[in-house]
């Protein structure tokens, strides 16, 4: 019995929630760029695009630190923050990456600080 | 030089009088103060709601449909029967009604018409005991309830942008203004502040030989195995088994699947909720079981009324089937949980107790504070709690007695009388170590 219940707890403690605690990404979309609570100015790079590419799905960003290129991945969202023209914040894609657009980028985690979980493209007056 | 002296006294004596003209100083707010304040009082210039809109402090920190019934029809919670722009796809006011259920939009604003989730509203008591997890702070009833670093201090931010706003665009400064860095951390200190601020340790050396017998049950792992994930009644999970450390656990117990849900059978459209992540995997976060008993209705869903109900989920296929149920079951392929009615009623009678014993010790701690209508008021609900848990299963009569007798002397200011009658009940309920 004690071997069972052994198993018990070992299955117990494997299979529960193996997936780590994250927050929430649907309200995290309407949070205009630079005010993420916890996230902005600690974990996020933010700054101006200088170049895209296309087919390598990777974009350069200069922020205060220098250059960093980022990679866009399949689960990556990006958001049009259009606050400032007091319009709602809208899904985005890729072509809307323009060079000159400042944006707000949360890498993945650590281990990959050039690959983007989210990003948040300032769309400024007319853009 | 006397001439010198002369004029600086008169100085003196002038800048004194000048003093005493001005008003006393404002006593500087703690930072529990402020985010009190914010908590109750802050609409966000959203659509009038607060934090305490939902989180009511004459209900627990949550919301039944009990109190919802005494609340007039210009209460902010039921902004979307006034406000044509949240009259649809914001709240379901039939659901919010009957069952204390609010909207939630944490699978994503696409499809508003179908993609939703109707959830209680969780307590907020003992959240300093409940929201740390290995795995980082886990929050709302899935656990991913914040936004920005998913933290408790960053829950208030999705909260404005899903329950304040006045339109369903949620433009910032349009809707509604988010919570400022100050204020994010002001709430979160009087969040963490309410109720328990550490978990009990079980075993209690209790009086009565019903909630004694449901503690035993409780506590046994090979009977009501309850402990392995409401380690000492509380949020947390055992570190025995999950490892030191491990705080609260997401699990995926079947609540989704229970049959004739009472929200359901309205024939109101309820869409099953996935619980964690997007899309989600049916996982739930464990919430703390001390504050159970007076918070009712019970799981993420409110699809419980009573708390001998919620133990009795645990006896159902509905658990046995999940996830949870069948690794409790082992590799014998039996029911994870097999409880009598008996051994319900046990638990059920435990969880009341401590309960109780929980409004007690709230109740004699806002005694002990300044003396004002606030604190007599909530004093006496947190009394009239442990009233209703117990009476509610007829349990300990003596100890009720006591308790009627510290609410009646409560109401008339009597605190020291009325703190001796509170810990007469709570003697009657546990011994002293």
């Amino acid at each position: 019995m004690k071997r069972t219940w052994n198993a018990v707890t070992l299955a117990l403690a494997l299979c529960a929630s193996a997936r780590d605690a994250r927050a929430q990404q649907t309200t995290e979309r309407f949070i205009p760029v630079g005010q993420s609570p916890g996230i902005s100015g600690t974990r996020s790079y933010l700054g101006e695009i200088v170049s895209v590419n296309l087919q390598r799905k990777t974009f350069t960003v200069r922020d205060a630190q220098g250059l960093r290129t980022i990679k866009v991945a399949p689960g990556t969202r990006i958001w049009l923050d259009r606050s400032a023209q007091q319009l709602t914040i809208v899904d985005g894609s890729m072509t809307d990456l323009e060079v000159g657009r400042r944006v707000e980028v949360l890498y993945v985690d650590d281990r990959r600080r050039d690959t983007a979980d989210w990003i948040k493209v300032l769309v400024a007056s007319g853009g | 030089m006397r001439l010198l002296q002369a004029a600086t006294v008169a100085g003196l004596a002038a800048s004194l009088a000048a003093l005493a003209a001005c008003p006393p100083p404002e006593p500087e707010l703690t930072q529990v103060e402020r985010g009190r304040n914010l908590f109750f009082n802050e609409t966000f210039a959203g659509n009038g709601r607060t934090c305490g809109t939902c989180h009511r402090a004459e209900d627990n920190f949550g919301l039944s449909p009990a109190f919802i019934a005494t609340l007039p029809p210009t209460d902010p919670l039921f902004i979307a029967e006034t406000s044509p722009a949240l009259a649809k796809n914001f709240e379901n006011p039939r659901l919010m009604r009957q069952f204390g259920l609010i909207l939630e939009n944490q699978d994503g604003f696409g499809n508003l018409d179908s993609t939703f989730n109707m959830r209680g509203v969780p307590h907020t008591l003992g959240l300093a005991t409940s929201v740390a997890s290995r795995d980082g702070p886990r929050t709302g009833w899935s656990g991913d309830g914040a936004p920005g670093d998913g933290s408790l201090r960053s829950f208030s931010t999705g909260a404005v942008i899903q329950h304040f706003t006045k339109t369903l665009n949620r433009v910032p400064g349009v809707d509604f203004r988010l919570p400022t860095s100050q204020e994010l951390d002001a709430m979160e200190a009087f969040m963490r502040s309410t109720g328990r601020q550490e978990d009990l340790t079980l075993p209690l050396p209790l009086q009565g030989a019903k909630a004694a017998r449901g503690q035993l049950i409780f506590l046994d792992n090979k009977l009501g195995k309850c402990n392995n994930c409401h380690f000492n009644a509380g949020a947390n999970a055992n570190p025995a088994i999950f490892g030191a450390g491990v705080g609260n656990r997401n699990f995926n117990t079947g609540v989704a699947n229970l049959p004739d849900k009472p929200a359901k059978l309205t024939g109101e459209l309820v869409p099953t909720d996935d619980g964690f992540g997007v899309p989600g995997n049916g996982e739930f976060n464990t919430p703390p079981l001390v504050e159970a008993a007076d918070t009712p209705p019970f799981f993420h869903d409110n699809s419980v009324a009573t708390i001998e109900g919620a133990v009795a989920f645990y006896n159902g296929d509905a658990f046995n089937n999940s996830p949870s149920g069948r690794l409790l079951a082992g590799t014998g392929g039996g029911r994870g949980i097999t409880l009598d009615a008996t051994q319900v009623e046990a638990i059920a009678a435990f969880l009341r107790v401590i309960n109780a014993l929980e409004n007690i010790r709230e109740s004699v701690a806002l005694l002990k504070e300044p003396r004002t209508r606030e604190n007599l008021r909530l004093a006496g609900e947190e009394t009239d709690d442990a009233i209703l848990v117990l009476a509610g299963a007829g349990l300990h009569p003596e100890a009720v007695a006591h308790l009627r007798q510290a609410r009646d002397l409560i109401n008339r200011s009597a605190i020291e009388r009325a703190t001796q009658a509170l810990t007469d009940a709570r003697a009657q309920l546990v011994a002293s170590r």
